[in-house]
C-alpha cells in the first residue's frame, strides 16, 4: 500500500508543477488587421440670401467662405489608419441661382492639401433643388487629405446674388480605417 | 510555440473560473483554512498556527467564453477572422477575472472542549472586468453598419480591489449535532478602482428632425463614472515601508463578518453552509470619482460665414463645438466618500461518509481527545455563489474524498460553473506529525495545455496542527 503513494503523489503533483501553455503563437497577433468603418457628421450650414450683403458696409459679398479646424485628422495614427474616405455633401437650394461650391482641406491657412468643387443647381423658395455630391477619396489623394488640419467651404453665387431663399448644406464622412497589429 | 512553466509562473499566466470558489478546500476538516470558508466548519485540531506567508496562497486567473487558444492558438485560417468569431461569440456577461489571496498569519486554538478561536491576516487582490461587447464591436467594425444601434455604457463594468483583511472568529460546538461559527473582519483597502452601474448609450441615426445635419450622434442619458480610492498612494516612489504601512490599517477601513454552521445528523451525514464577506469598505480618503453625465445630440460643426473685416479670424468653431459638448456632458472629478459592499459569497454542502474507519481514526467519536472518528471515504455535493456586479455567479460541485493513509488524504471534485462544465479539481493534504501541508488545484485536466482552459485555480499552504492526546 505504501508503495502506492510513490506512484500517486508524483501523479498529482506533476501536472501542477509542469503545466504548459502550448500550441500558441503570439506572433500572429501582428497579423491582425481590423477595418472599422466610421460614419461622422461634418459641417453644416444654412446661408440666407441676405447674408450675401455685408451688414456693416451694405456692400455685396460676392463670395462667402468660412473655415474650421479639424484636428482629428491631424494625428499620426489617423493619418496612417485612414485608407479611404467617402464624403457626402447634401444641398437644398431654396434660391433661384446656381452656386459654385468649393470644399478644401488645408494644412495651415493657405496650404490646400485636397479640394473638390462642384455646381449646386438653382431651385426656388417654394421648390428647393436638392443636390447630392459623393466624393470618394482613396490613395494616393487620401494621404494628402489627411495632412489637413482645417476644412474650408467657399460659396460662389454664379451670375448674380440671390434675391431670396437660402442655401442649406449637410455633410458627413465615412472613414475606412485599416489598423494592423504591427 | 511551447511554454512550460513552473507552478508560480503558471499561476500568473493561467486562467480561471469563478474566482473565489474553493471547492477542494471547503469542508475539508483536515485543513485549518477550511475555517476561512466556513467559520462553522468541523475542526479536527486543538490548535494550529500557519507558517507565516506560506499558510495559505490562492490564485485564480480566468475568463469565460474564450480561451487563450481561441485567440492565439496555432490554428488554420486567418487570425483576424478568428478574432471576429471570438468577438461574435462573447457577450457582455462574459468576464475576465483574477483573484489572489496570501495569508500573512493564521492561527487558532481550542478553548475548553467545544470552542475554537481563530484569527489572522491575509492580503487579497480581486479583479473582475466584463467584456465590453458593444464598445469592442464599435472599435472592431465601426458604426457605419450599425446605425440606430445603441452602444450601451453599462457594458463597461469592472472592479479592482487590493486590500488586507484582519479577522478573528469563533467556532462553537453546540450539542451533539451543531457547529456554529462567526468571524469578524476588518477590511483595509489599499487600492480600489471600479466602474459600475454605468447608464445610457451612444447611437448614430439618420437625423429625422433630431439634428440639422445628416446624422444625429446621440448620447442618451449617459452616466459613466470611474471611482478610485488610494490611487495616489501608489504614485511616485512607493517605499516598502509605505506599502507595509498602507497594508497595516493605513488604507480605507471597512467592517464585515462571516457566519456559518454545520449540522451533523450522525457520523456519516452532515450539511453545512456559510455566508462570507457580509460587509462594506468605507472609502473616505484619497477618493476621486471621475463622472460624465448628460444628454447630447452631436450634429457636427455649423459654419456661420460671418462678414469679417480684414485681419479678422473666423470663429473658433471646433473649440466652440468642444466646449458645447463638454458643457452638455461635463466630466467632473468628485472627492466625496463612498461605500462599497464586499462581494458576498455563499457556500453550502452536504457530505456522506462511508466505508471502514479511516486509517488512524478511532473506532468511534467517543474519545473526546485526539483524532475524531472519520470514515475512509466521503462523497458530497457543494454549492457556491458570489454576488458580482452583473449578478450572482454560481457553481456546483460533487466530490469524492479518500483518506488513504493516516497522514494523507485526497479529495477530487467535479465542478460546473459559468466557465466550464468539465472542471476536475484535485487536492492532497498531508499530516506529517504536526506539520500539515495542502495543495489543491482546479481544472487539472487542462494542465497539460493551459491555453485551452477557461480557468485554473491553485491553493497551497503549510500549517502546524496540534492535537491534545
Amino acid at each position: 500500500m505504501y508503495r502506492f503513494i510513490w506512484y500517486l503523489l508524483p501523479g498529482l503533483l506533476f501536472p501542477l508543477l509542469t503545466s504548459c501553455v502550448k500550441d500558441t503563437d503570439f506572433d500572429q497577433l501582428q497579423e491582425v488587421v481590423i477595418t472599422p468603418e466610421v460614419d461622422v457628421n461634418l459641417l453644416f450650414f444654412e446661408i440666407n440670401s441676405n447674408e450675401f450683403v455685408d451688414p456693416v458696409t451694405g456692400l455685396p459679398r460676392m463670395v462667402l467662405s468660412d473655415v474650421t479646424d479639424i484636428p482629428f485628422l491631424d494625428d499620426s495614427d489617423t493619418q496612417e489608419g485612414i485608407i479611404r474616405a467617402d464624403f457626402l455633401y447634401e444641398f437644398d437650394n431654396f434660391t433661384s441661382i446656381d452656386y459654385q461650391v468649393t470644399i478644401s482641406f488645408r494644412r495651415g491657412a493657405d496650404n490646400v492639401t485636397y479640394s473638390v468643387d462642384f455646381i449646386v443647381p438653382a431651385g426656388a423658395v417654394a421648390n428647393p433643388q436638392s443636390h447630392i455630391v459623393l466624393d470618394q477619396v482613396e490613395a494616393p489623394q487620401i494621404y494628402d487629405l489627411t495632412q489637413a488640419n482645417k476644412m474650408a467651404v467657399t460659396v460662389d453665387p454664379l451670375g448674380q446674388l440671390p434675391a431670396g431663399g437660402s442655401l442649406v448644406m449637410r455633410s458627413k464622412a465615412t472613414f475606412y480605417l485599416l489598423i494592423n497589429g504591427q | 510555440m511551447r511554454y512550460c512553466i513552473p507552478l508560480t509562473l503558471l499561476l500568473v499566466l493561467g486562467q480561471l473560473a469563478l474566482a473565489q470558489n474553493k471547492p477542494v478546500l471547503y469542508d475539508l476538516a483536515e485543513v485549518p483554512q477550511s475555517l476561512m470558508l466556513n467559520p462553522g466548519a468541523t475542526i479536527n485540531q486543538d490548535a494550529h498556527v500557519g507558517v507565516p506567508l506560506l499558510s495559505g496562497f490562492h490564485l485564480n486567473v480566468g475568463s469565460s467564453g474564450v480561451t487563450l487558444f481561441d485567440v492565439v492558438g496555432k490554428q488554420d485560417g486567418d487570425v483576424t477572422q478568428r478574432l471576429s468569431s471570438v468577438l461574435a461569440n462573447l457577450n457582455n456577461r462574459d468576464f475576465f477575472t483574477v483573484h489572489q489571496q496570501l495569508e500573512l498569519l493564521n492561527f487558532g486554538w481550542r478553548s475548553g472542549r467545544n470552542r475554537y478561536y481563530s484569527g489572522g491576516i491575509y492580503q487579497e487582490l480581486d479583479m473582475i472586468t466584463y467584456f465590453p461587447k458593444d464598445w469592442a464591436t464599435l472599435a472592431w467594425y465601426g458604426n457605419t453598419d450599425r446605425l440606430d444601434y445603441p452602444f450601451k455604457f453599462n457594458d463597461i463594468t469592472a472592479r479592482f480591489d487590493a486590500l488586507s483583511v484582519f479577522h478573528f472568529g469563533v467556532n462553537e460546538k453546540i450539542g451533539r449535532h451543531w457547529h456554529l461559527g462567526a468571524r469578524v473582519k476588518i477590511y483595509n483597502s489599499m487600492l480600489s478602482v471600479s466602474s459600475l452601474n454605468n447608464k445610457g448609450s451612444f447611437t448614430t441615426s439618420l437625423a429625422a428632425g433630431e439634428s440639422a445635419n445628416i446624422y444625429a450622434h446621440k448620447l442618451s442619458r449617459a452616466e459613466v463614472s470611474i471611482r478610485t480610492s488610494g490611487l495616489s498612494r501608489f504614485e511616485g516612489d512607493l517605499t516598502p515601508g509605505g506599502a507595509v504601512g498602507t497594508g497595516l490599517l493605513g488604507g480605507d477601513l471597512g467592517l464585515g463578518f462571516d457566519i456559518g454552521g454545520t449540522y451533523a445528523f450522525d457520523d456519516q451525514l452532515k450539511v453545512s453552509a456559510s455566508l462570507l464577506d457580509v460587509g462594506a469598505i468605507f472609502h473616505t480618503s484619497d477618493v476621486k470619482t471621475y463622472q460624465a453625465v448628460g444628454d447630447e445630440v452631436v450634429e457636427g460643426i455649423e459654419l456661420d460665414f460671418p462678414a469679417l473685416a480684414s485681419g479678422q479670424s473666423p470663429p473658433p468653431y471646433y473649440a466652440i463645438f468642444e466646449n458645447e459638448l463638454e458643457a452638455a456632458v461635463p466630466i467632473d472629478t468628485l472627492y466625496s466618500a463612498y461605500t462599497q459592499w464586499r462581494p458576498v459569497k455563499l457556500n453550502a454542502g452536504v457530505s456522506y461518509g462511508f466505508g471502514p474507519a479511516a486509517p488512524g481514526s478511532p473506532a468511534c467519536n467517543c474519545t473526546k481527545k485526539g483524532r475524531p472518528f472519520a470514515f475512509e471515504s466521503e462523497v458530497g455535493l457543494q454549492y457556491f455563489a458570489i454576488k458580482r456586479p452583473k449578478g450572482v455567479q454560481m457553481a456546483a460541485s460533487v466530490y469524492y474524498l479518500r483518506r488513504l493513509f493516516r497522514f494523507l488524504l485526497v479529495k477530487s471534485t467535479y465542478t460546473v460553473d459559468a466557465l466550464s462544465a468539465s472542471n476536475i479539481g484535485l487536492g492532497i493534504v498531508g499530516d506529517f506529525g504536526n506539520f500539515n501541508i495542502y495543495l489543491a488545484g482546479d481544472h487539472v485536466l487542462k494542465y497539460g495545455n493551459l491555453s485551452k482552459s477557461n480557468g485554473l485555480a491553485v491553493q497551497f499552504g503549510m500549517n502546524f496542527k496540534f492535537l491534545n492526546k
